[in-house]
């Protein structure tokens, strides 16, 4: 352990600096970036966004895996050894390239467990949420009628109007009794077509991820990028329901009065904070006539995020150094 | 979990809670004569998942002779409208739930001078598709 600590030591630090710089970066470009992600169609959307939620975490781990596994990689580089060699005698001195006996420090440690012991407490919390929300499904699936055709989703006999997919694995559609007597054939199809897109595309699943791994980011831009997904998932399943259906039209009438069937027997006090949300820009998106664009976005994107990485290891190098030094004292 | 959520139920619990809202009644016994033996349970078995029931408050137990009676406490429509009101209030709280998935965004609602203007919008679209028709 004490040969491999302060390699391991540096690069766990090394990776969070990077990760938390990504997310500061990310976060002043928030504004023209999402400019960029609303001229994608939907598909392409979805998937860059998903990427930039991600992005700092994984920045960080892979900058933290190469620096343990490939120290050789940067070795004998000129830029470092000068930058080293003002203070290779000192005891904090943790560099990965040229380390020495005393490359480490409690304090650092100290320092990671707390922040590893609080984003575990969170991740536990969160992992408690999600196998209670889990069951739920479960047990909602469990009382429903098991799919069979024109339905092809599980039935609750619900008075309340209810659509949804559930599930991270397997996925299901669940539909409410209700809304399958007051809906016609050809909005059920819209329905129907929509949330087994969510299914076959595996939403469920990916929006958990996201949500789990997009940790780093600041909250506002977080909470902004995460919806700006769920627009994107939702719109992607549109366009496919609009494809099985054969008219965009059609979906949007579907949309409006399946909202209309919900604000109908949806109690009040879960409405009132909410003003507006999607059904606007989903309407919008199925009657404009916007073509697609080519998706060169997530290269550019990808491109920059690499180019990044590799440029600041000089100063990520010096900055994680003096870090350690301002916490060893 | 919120209070007011219903309890998780495994396949077995909601076997024998079916067989309750079926029978009427039910002691350990004619359960496991109705659903554990078809499904090769235990007495024992039957007999702990209406304790279990029992105590998630979904059934009402009274003590004849030596063995308990259990009636159900909430009725199928009541407890599925319970795990329905759960489900849009996950899907619709402040944390959206992300294991589920909706088909109109329940926690964003459209005002109703929006809709009113979507619809318009919708309608000239498709006079516009109509009149282009030949």
């Amino acid at each position: 352990m004490s040969g491999i600590a302060p390699l391991l030591q540096f690069a766990l630090l090394s990776g969070f600096v990077l990760a938390l710089t990504i997310a500061l970066l990310l976060a002043a470009a928030e504004r023209p970036l999402r400019n960029l992600l609303q001229r994608q169609a939907p598909q392409h959307r979805a998937r860059l966004t998903w990427w930039l939620l991600v992005a700092p975490l994984a920045t960080g781990a892979v900058y933290a895996a190469i620096t343990v596994a490939m120290p050789s990689l940067f070795h004998d580089s000129a830029q470092f050894a000068a930058a080293c060699s003002g203070h290779t005698g000192s005891w904090w001195h943790a560099c990965v390239w040229h380390p020495s006996d005393h490359g480490q420090s409690l304090g650092v440690w100290v320092a990671m467990a707390v922040l590893g012991g609080l984003v575990g407490w969170l991740a536990a919390r969160a992992l408690g949420s999600l196998w209670a929300a889990r069951r739920l499904a479960r047990t909602m699936l469990r009382l429903s009628r098991p799919p069979r055709h024109p339905a092809e989703a599980h039935v609750l006999e619900s008075e309340q109007p209810l659509a949804l997919a559930c599930g991270v694995g397997r996925g299901h559609v669940v539909l409410s009794q209700s809304l399958l007597d007051r809906l016609d054939p050809l909005q059920l199809r819209v329905v129907l077509a929509h949330e087994h897109s969510h299914v076959h595309h595996r939403d469920v699943l990916w929006r958990l991820l996201a949500r789990l791994l997009s940790g780093l980011h600041l909250p506002g831009p977080r909470r902004r990028l995460l919806e700006c997904l769920e627009l994107a998932s939702e719109q992607r399943c549109d366009r496919a329901a609009a494809e099985v259906v054969g008219s965009r039209l059609a979906v949007a009438e579907t949309i409006l009065a399946v909202e209309r069937l919900f604000r109908g027997a949806t109690p009040p006090p879960m409405t009132a904070a909410f003003s507006t949300g999607f059904v606007r820009e989903r309407v919008h998106a199925l009657l404009s006539a916007q073509q697609d664009r080519r998706g060169w976005l997530g290269s550019a994107l990808a491109a920059t995020l690499v180019a990044f990485a590799a440029l600041s290891a000089g100063w990520l190098h010096h900055f994680t150094e003096s870090l350690i030094a301002v916490l060893a004292g | 979990m919120n209070p007011s959520d219903p309890p998780p139920l495994g396949d077995l619990e909601i076997a024998v809670l079916e067989d309750v809202w079926r029978a009427g009644t039910a002691d350990a016994k004619t359960a496991h004569s109705r659903v554990g033996r078809s499904r090769a349970i235990s007495l024992n078995t039957v007999q702990s998942t209406l304790e279990r029931l029992f105590r998630k408050g979904l059934l009402r137990r009274e003590k004849i002779s030596h063995a308990y009676e259990y009636t159900a406490a909430v009725s199928r429509q009541e407890l599925v409208g319970r795990l329905v009101e759960s489900t849009v209030r996950r899907v619709a709280g402040d944390r959206p739930e992300v294991l589920l998935s909706a088909f109109v965004d329940l926690a964003g609602r459209a005002d109703d001078e929006q809709l009113r203007q979507l619809e318009t919008l919708i309608a000239q679209r498709r006079a516009e598709l109509d009149d282009a028709e030949p």
